[in-house]
């Protein structure tokens, strides 16, 4: 407690405020704010504003709400997102600054605040709330983040695993998603795709980037596998996947029944419980 | 050694509590000077608190003492309805927890003041915590213009 506070509090309680808490306390309090909690105490006043972008109050609700769907490919989407909105300030400043100021983007520093805030540009926030710019990119449904999305037949026999890659958009109002990808050519869309139909990406490869996989002489009999296979490279958002609740055999002569034009991923897999029997000849 | 089990602190207006010493250990303030000193009928001053709100803290260190065999619900609600109180009693509160250094104690106090900011506007949030807004019309202005979009 400050000596100047103490005097406040001794001539009338009632004008303590909340920022006279011990820092641990106040730190406490932002702690328990859900992220529109947080955005609303950012608009108090300045020093709150300033906590309350901070990252690590922001990486709890990172990793609570989008852990789950967010890959590394989607964390790439963000990073372009941010470049490509800094590019026209870059074009006012010379290039010098403008390169240390991308590089300050990825990895936020405390010290350069004070720096940033007095060029007085709003993009130049983004540098400071990193990971607050990054969830609310992700819950406005302004970025579009590659995952992938199990098919509608999700929960049925034959159909456990199936999904496709595509961009995907979120619904606040509604808590589901929009699905863009490729299909037969054409620029096909989904709405209305809960939460348990996306996951992120097994392997960090691009849909339509044929991936070797380093582990096929190491699995054995009793190993999960997944295999994925793709149908034209053309077409990156056709693909689709199947975790196989048939025996590995049946699906490795899928791939290479048509083998020109099918790619094949395997990923072991530990969670499932299932026994499956991969035999390879 | 009946006579050991006794503490007496004295509060910043210079009220003295007789309270038991399992009471008083809760606070690892006092049980660090009962360890280094270890004061027999001593009086140990605490004098950043006041005697209202060393009451206050005093009252809920019995009752978290006492009651370790009372079930979740029943402490809870005692939790509740001890944390139902005016923003500057949270204030002291919380300012005697930190310096006492009771944990669970300004656990439930964050908890508290944490729920009163839900669903408030920064104007109400202002109001009700004695906050000054010093933005300046510029960046009230960027606010509005970025009010587009909020939560669900």
């Amino acid at each position: 407690m400050t000596i100047s506070s103490k005097v406040l509090k001794t001539e009338k309680e009632e004008d303590v405020s909340l920022l006279d808490l011990p820092e641990l306390a106040l730190e406490c309090i932002l702690q328990r704010l859900s992220p529109s909690g947080l955005c609303s105490m950012a608009r108090v006043c300045t020093s709150l504003r300033d906590r309350c972008r901070s990252d690590h109050l922001w990486e709890k609700h990172m990793k609570q709400k989008w852990g789950r769907v967010i890959g590394p490919a989607a964390y790439r989407e963000w990073q372009w997102h941010i470049a490509s909105r800094k590019r026209p300030s870059l074009l006012k400043k010379s290039n010098k600054r403008g390169l240390s100021r991308s590089l300050f983007s990825v990895c936020p520093l405390s010290w350069i605040r004070p720096k940033l805030e007095s060029s007085g540009e709003p993009s130049c926030s983004l540098s400071v709330d990193y990971i607050k710019a990054w969830y609310l990119s992700l819950e406005s449904g302004k970025l579009w983040f590659p995952a992938q999305v199990y098919n509608r037949e999700n929960g049925h026999l034959g159909f456990v695993m199936s999904c496709y890659d595509a961009l995907l958009s979120y619904d606040s109002c509604t808590d589901t998603f929009r699905a863009r990808y490729s299909s037969q050519g054409r620029q096909t869309i989904e709405e209305n795709i809960p939460w348990h139909r996306l996951r992120a990406p097994p392997i960090d490869v691009l849909p339509h980037v044929l991936h070797v996989s380093d582990c096929l002489n190491d699995l054995r009999p009793g190993d999960h596998i997944e295999i994925q296979w793709r149908n034209n490279i053309e077409l990156p958002y056709g693909a689709s996947s199947n975790h196989h609740s048939i025996p590995g055999v049946h699906c490795i002569w899928l791939v290479l029944k048509s083998f020109c034009i099918c790619y094949l991923i395997i990923v072991p897999t530990s969670s499932s419980t299932e026994q499956i029997h991969v035999t390879l000849c | 050694m009946a006579f050991t089990k006794k503490v007496t602190l004295k509060s910043s207006d210079g009220e003295l509590f007789i309270i038991d010493r399992a009471v008083a250990l809760q606070s690892r303030t006092i049980q660090y000077v009962l360890e280094d000193t270890n004061p027999v009928d001593a009086i140990i001053p605490v004098p950043a608190v006041d005697a209202r709100t060393l009451s206050k803290v005093l009252e809920y260190c019995k009752k978290h003492l006492i009651d370790l065999n009372t079930d979740f619900e029943d402490y809870s609600k005692w939790d509740k309805d001890f944390v139902d109180a005016e923003v500057w009693m949270l204030y002291d509160l919380i300012m005697a927890a930190d310096y006492l250094h009771i944990p669970p104690l300004i656990d439930l106090i964050c908890d508290k003041i944490a729920s009163m900011f839900k669903g408030q506007t920064p104007d109400k949030i202002r109001e009700i915590f004695n906050i000054d807004n010093d933005f300046s019309k510029e960046e009230e202005e960027d606010f509005k213009k970025k009010s587009g979009w909020a939560f669900k």
